[in-house]
């Protein structure tokens, strides 16, 4: 590699230069490009972004206004009472006839059966001596 | 016209064949190009320093906007068309004749950068086309100098290979 080598190489990229520099745009016309471009569209992600924060905030209001209301004392109570005295509607079912028997105490009075009368105090001195 | 433009307008035409060197020689991607990074330039979104010369911080601008068109090339297909429909009339010095008159010898010296590497391709464009220094044009392409001169030696045997011997005068 030499110096006439380099002069060479200098004269033809000259020559390309001088070519380019013949055919480059003028200045004006690539800055005015800019004013031909159409304006930038706004991101597409924007109005979805806000419906999903629109619908979020929409649900935290829901909640926080649910938790805020506390029943009165009254209300509570008869809350209270309904849940206790709730009765299944199937619980119907699980009365049979006949089973009020086994589930009634028996009276003796009531009884059928005669029983003997138990004995006296004296009868039951003799009989011992 | 405000200083920046006039130094743009200044090396313009460099600019232009640096454009050309990024762009594998698709004139029309080097306008493009060179349109986005005089934007760049101009509304400040890059900024020049003063660490180097302004050609040096253009070229380097230049460099770094061909390489994201490269890499966005075929999602802007569609504007590249747009822009294409609603440009103004090329000027007439900028038509298909005109480019095929090329010199013998430019037609040669364009097939042979080709066929180098993208850096050796550079490295000469930046040292004979654009008179840099290779410090210079390793400033422009982000490397080391070693490199680069690296790149010029075996860049500058390479074209010595390809390009045809001429007759001395």
């Amino acid at each position: 590699m030499n110096a006439s080598d380099d002069r060479d190489l200098r004269e033809r990229f000259a020559a390309l230069r001088d070519e380019d520099a013949a055919g480059a745009p003028p200045l004006s016309r690539v800055l005015r490009v800019r004013t031909v471009r159409p304006p930038a569209r706004p991101a597409r992600w924007i109005p979805v972004a806000a419906l999903v924060t629109a619908a979020a905030l929409t649900a935290v209001v829901l909640v926080l206004k649910s938790r805020g209301a506390e029943p009165s004392i009254e209300e509570a109570i008869a809350q209270a009472q309904s849940i206790s005295s709730w009765t299944a509607p199937t619980d119907e079912w699980l009365t049979l006839s006949g089973l009020e028997i086994p589930n009634s105490v028996p009276s003796l009075s009531l009884s059928s059966v005669t029983l003997p009368e138990a004995p006296t105090a004296a009868t039951a001195q003799g009989e011992t001596r | 016209m405000t200083t920046m433009e006039a130094a743009l307008a200044e090396i313009h035409a460099e600019a232009f064949g640096w454009a050309l060197a990024c762009c594998h020689r698709d004139r029309f991607l080097a306008e493009e190009v060179l349109h986005v990074a005089y934007v760049k330039v101009l509304d400040g979104s890059a900024r020049f320093d003063q660490r180097s010369s302004f050609k040096t911080f253009l070229f380097g601008v230049i460099r770094k906007t061909a390489m994201e068109q490269r890499r966005a090339r075929w999602l802007s297909a569609r504007r590249l068309a747009q822009w294409f429909t609603t440009r103004p009339a090329p000027a007439p010095v900028a038509d298909p004749e005109a480019i095929s008159l090329r010199t013998e010898r430019a037609n040669a010296l364009t097939a042979a950068l080709t066929r180098l590497s993208g850096r050796q391709s550079e490295v000469m464009h930046l040292v004979f086309y654009q008179d840099l220094t290779i410090e210079e044009a390793a400033k422009v392409l982000g490397i080391t100098t070693g490199s680069a001169r690296q790149h010029y030696e075996r860049g500058k045997s390479r074209l010595r290979e390809l390009l045809p011997k001429e007759a001395q005068p």
